[in-house]
């Protein structure tokens, strides 16, 4: 029905089956948007945050999508800049993966802010102490930098390629996608490391506050590093993910090798790094501050295994594997490496933004729990929804692999 | 460069301007006339010889534009002086019914701003025409300018769309304020004139 | 007692021991500054209550258990308030001249960082849009602008008291405002004058000399907050209680 659009080469699945696919989550992406709709309507009393709880489900789905879209501006610079020819295979999906996790993470926040007309304010009267200030402006640039990285690949498509003039203009922007990757990679390095400085800062927050490196708190570098290490593994997912689903060979199996090793080797230097700003952390900051680390631990849900999990389980566990070569050779031991480290990254962002805000300050405090809303939840889910749904269409009618027709059995 | 070609184009910068400069700035305020004419020039020339500060009190606590109460007015006009349509009206329909004028205020300031006559004038020794011109010479009252948007009077922003061009006690904008108070060394906090 | 406006840091002092926990400087602050009753479906964590009285009962297992009773509003940190540098658009304040913060409604965004800046909690967001019974605007103080749905608020110290000592003090041809004349709502609400208002700044003035008095503290201090509102108890257990940090206590709250 729609073959003329798919690309020339390609086995796609028939369009019944493909809307078979689509329709649920389209029908989840409806009740989110409504949801959200509600939000905006009738104001954030539709969502379980409180005063307390300033902070929730959203804030949390922001950190985590950006982390692990993070493999964009990543791949990208080892593509372009380190000239790693390699990950021209998988350059196109990381991009819309990106622009996908970047533009959720944009429209989730404008639900957030309480005044989200007043969004402009910060680049009219910015704070230029606000980490957020730093957040704001380059996630809005980086976000532009992202459509336009995407542009070539829509650009690309049969039916665009019939115009000469775009095939002009695609030739041209191709040309120019050096620049927008360095451009990306600048942008990225900034907003990631800001979204870590977000909670490091936070001197009212001793389970969140870090010591400044130069400017910036340690989880500034700790975010960059742990965003840099993920965004590989969260592209070698999604691929393979595609690739059972589609029940198609997308790439050769070295680029799920070099994916992972690349992860590998960024995900030890961060749980090095991450043990460290632990270490420090435990044995002179929070006790500086009068909170002996292990109090934070003692709530109910919240305890050491936390930690645990986060450095061992998620991050040491996963490093090894990538970095072990009889291991890397199986896929099967790629993806589950690949799976903890996103895990791990999740539970981090989780442990950051929901944790610190559970822990009492005062000596009178309680600890505080706080569940989401349907509104907060159905709105996560018309992220997911929408993520599925660009990349399925983008799928289906772009050219995402570029390894893929080579690869399919005649 | 042939003009020709670019006919359309400047075709559409000079509508843009037009729309943009004239045709937006005149839709953007409706003109509404004072519920009462008066002269001010009458009241402070020689047969009168009041001073501003004889119907305008500015006293600690006293809000905003210190404009008179209609029982200022009847200290003198218990009875019509004169015979103009003007008089006439604020005799019958305000001082014997004893209704207060609903005077547009030209210098109205928004509600969030704390605006204190006395400090200007008492402690900065700012004298009136710095800020309201020659108001206090007028023969008549200009019909009040309301922005449709905001609600708020023209004179906040200044008679000039551009700014341009506009005489010093023009404009009562947030940075006009607040060039004023650098000039004068005060201190340019939010909550110095917010509340 | 007089005090020179342009290097003043206006703090509090409240005297633990005098309050009762009647909870009238909670309704003179939201009379004072316009607070909207609250709306169906507030909780106590989400309401606004810029003036919040907590009930803090003494730990342990001995039978004579005590219970302290805690005004708790923002406590005006100086110098670099948590909040203020994490406001991505200037809409926190910190005065030079008052040493209050101010938080500006129109200019912001509700974020909400500032909320999770603030160790104290002394920050809240409009869950609602606010409203008030027909024929109730009328009480509305006129001093201080109403705040919209969507934006974060908090304690400013009755700034708006303080703009009128400011023009009381215009009036009489001087910027020094006297100190008897800045009286914020909480203070003068207060049937045992647990609550004290003055210029830190000014040694001479009663608040500089009390809170050199032994049994004075302020809250959470060793985070380096700088806050301005200091706490005095005589009883050893509360001094104690509420010096530390973390600890288990059950809370209860006044009417939140």
């Amino acid at each position: 029905m729609d073959n003329a659009l798919i690309s020339r080469g390609l086995q796609r699945t028939s369009f019944k089956k493909f809307l078979l696919w689509i329709l649920p989550w389209a029908g989840l992406l409806a009740v989110g948007l409504y949801a959200a709709y509600r939000c905006l309507a009738y104001g954030l009393n539709e969502t379980n945050m409180d005063n307390r709880f300033a902070f929730g489900l959203w804030i949390y789905l922001d950190l985590t999508i950006i982390a692990l879209g993070a493999g964009a501006f990543f791949t990208g610079f080892l593509l372009y800049i380190l000239k790693l020819k390699e990950l021209k295979s998988v350059i196109n999906s990381a991009v819309v993966i990106g622009f996908i996790c970047y533009s959720g993470a944009v429209a989730v926040l404008m639900v957030d802010v309480g005044q989200p007309l007043r969004a402009w304010f910060t680049f009219w009267h910015p704070n230029v102490h606000s980490m957020l200030t730093e957040v704001t402006f380059c996630i809005t640039c980086y976000l532009t930098v992202l459509a336009i990285e995407y542009v070539p690949v829509i650009l690309k498509h049969r039916s665009i390629r019939r115009i000469p003039s775009m095939l002009v203009f695609e030739f041209q922007l191709h040309k120019l996608m050096v620049v927008f990757a360095a451009i990306g990679t600048f942008l990225s390095f900034f907003h990631q490391g800001s979204l870590g400085g977000l909670y490091g800062v936070l001197i009212g927050r001793p389970f969140a506050f870090r010591p400044s490196l130069g400017i910036w708190p340690s989880t500034f570098f700790l975010f960059i590093l742990s965003a840099a290490a993920v965004g590989p593994s969260f592209i070698l997912l999604t691929t393979w993910l595609t690739s059972k689903l589609s029940r198609k060979t997308l790439v050769r199996p070295e680029v799920f090798r070099t994916l992972g090793k690349i992860s590998g080797m960024l995900l030890i230097g961060y749980v090095l790094a991450k043990s460290i700003d632990t270490l420090i952390w435990i044995n002179s900051t929070a006790p500086s501050l009068g909170y002996p680390a292990a109090r934070f631990y003692q709530y109910p849900g919240f305890g050491t295994w936390v930690l645990i999990t986060e450095i061992v389980v998620c991050g040491l566990i996963p490093a090894l594997i990538f970095l072990q070569p009889t291991l890397r050779q199986k896929t099967a031991w790629l993806v589950t490496a690949a799976a903890l480290a996103c895990a791990g990254i999740a539970l981090n962002r989780f442990v950051l933004t929901v944790q610190t805000l559970a822990l009492p300050t005062l000596p009178f405090d309680p600890f505080m729990s706080y569940v989401p809303s349907w509104q907060e939840t159905a709105t996560f889910g018309a992220v997911l929804a929408y993520g599925v749904l660009l990349y399925s269409l983008s799928f289906r009618y772009l050219n995402l692999f570029p390894q893929e027709r080579d690869l399919q059995p005649l | 460069m042939n003009l020709q070609q670019y006919r359309w184009f400047l075709v559409g910068i000079v509508v843009a301007a037009i729309t943009g400069w004239i045709v937006f700035p005149a839709a953007l305020y409706e003109r509404i006339e004072q519920p009462l004419q008066f002269s001010h020039n009458v009241h402070i020339g020689e047969a009168v010889g009041m001073s501003c500060t004889d119907c305008h009190q500015m006293n600690a606590g006293e809000r905003g534009a210190a404009i008179p109460a209609v029982s200022k007015c009847a200290e003198c006009h218990s009875e019509a002086i004169g015979t103009t349509e003007a008089e006439l009206k604020l005799v019958e329909d305000y001082i014997k019914t004893e209704r207060e004028i609903p005077w547009l205020v030209y210098s109205q300031q928004p509600q969030n701003v704390h605006f204190s006559h006395i400090a200007h004038t008492g402690r900065a020794n700012i004298r009136c025409e710095e800020c309201h011109g020659p108001h206090g010479e007028s023969e008549s009252l200009r019909p009040f300018e309301r922005n449709r948007i905001s609600g708020y009077s023209r004179d906040i922003w200044g008679s000039s769309i551009t700014r341009v061009g506009n005489a010093p006690w023009e404009g009562k904008k947030m940075d006009d304020c607040a060039d004023c108070h650098t000039k004068r060394g005060v201190v340019n906090s939010c909550l110095k004139c917010h509340q | 007692m007089q005090t020179n406006s342009k290097q003043s840091r206006y703090g509090m002092l409240i005297d633990l021991d005098r309050c009762t926990g009647c909870g009238a400087c909670m309704l003179a602050c939201a009379v004072e500054n316009n607070i909207p009753p609250a709306h169906a479906g507030t909780t106590d964590r989400t309401g606004l209550t810029w003036m919040r009285v907590h009930r803090v009962e003494q730990e342990g297992n001995d039978a004579s258990t005590q219970t302290v009773y805690l005004p708790l509003m923002c406590q005006q940190c100086d110098e670099h308030p948590p909040c203020e540098s994490v406001c991505p658009q200037k809409a926190v304040e910190y005065d030079p001249e008052t040493g209050i913060v101010a938080q500006i409604p129109v200019r912001c965004l509700g974020c909400r960082y500032c909320m999770t800046a603030c160790p104290y909690h002394a920050r809240y967001f409009n869950w609602w849009d606010p409203s008030w019974p027909a024929g109730m605007e009328k009480t509305l103080n006129p001093g201080v602008s109403t705040r919209m749905r969507g934006v974060v608020e908090k304690c400013n110290l009755c700034h708006g008291r303080l703009q009128e000592a400011r023009e009381q003090a215009a009036a009489s041809g001087t910027s020094v405002v006297a100190g008897e004349t800045f009286v914020p709502a909480c203070v003068e609400a207060c049937p045992t004058r647990a609550i004290m208002i003055g210029d830190l700044a000014d040694p001479e003035s009663e608040i500089a000399r009390q809170i050199k008095t032994p049994g004075t503290f302020r809250l959470l201090e060793q985070l380096g907050t700088q806050p301005k509102v200091y706490y005095s108890s005589a009883r050893q257990w509360v001094r104690e209680q509420l010096q530390r940090t973390i600890a288990s206590t059950r809370t209860e709250v006044l009417n939140g």
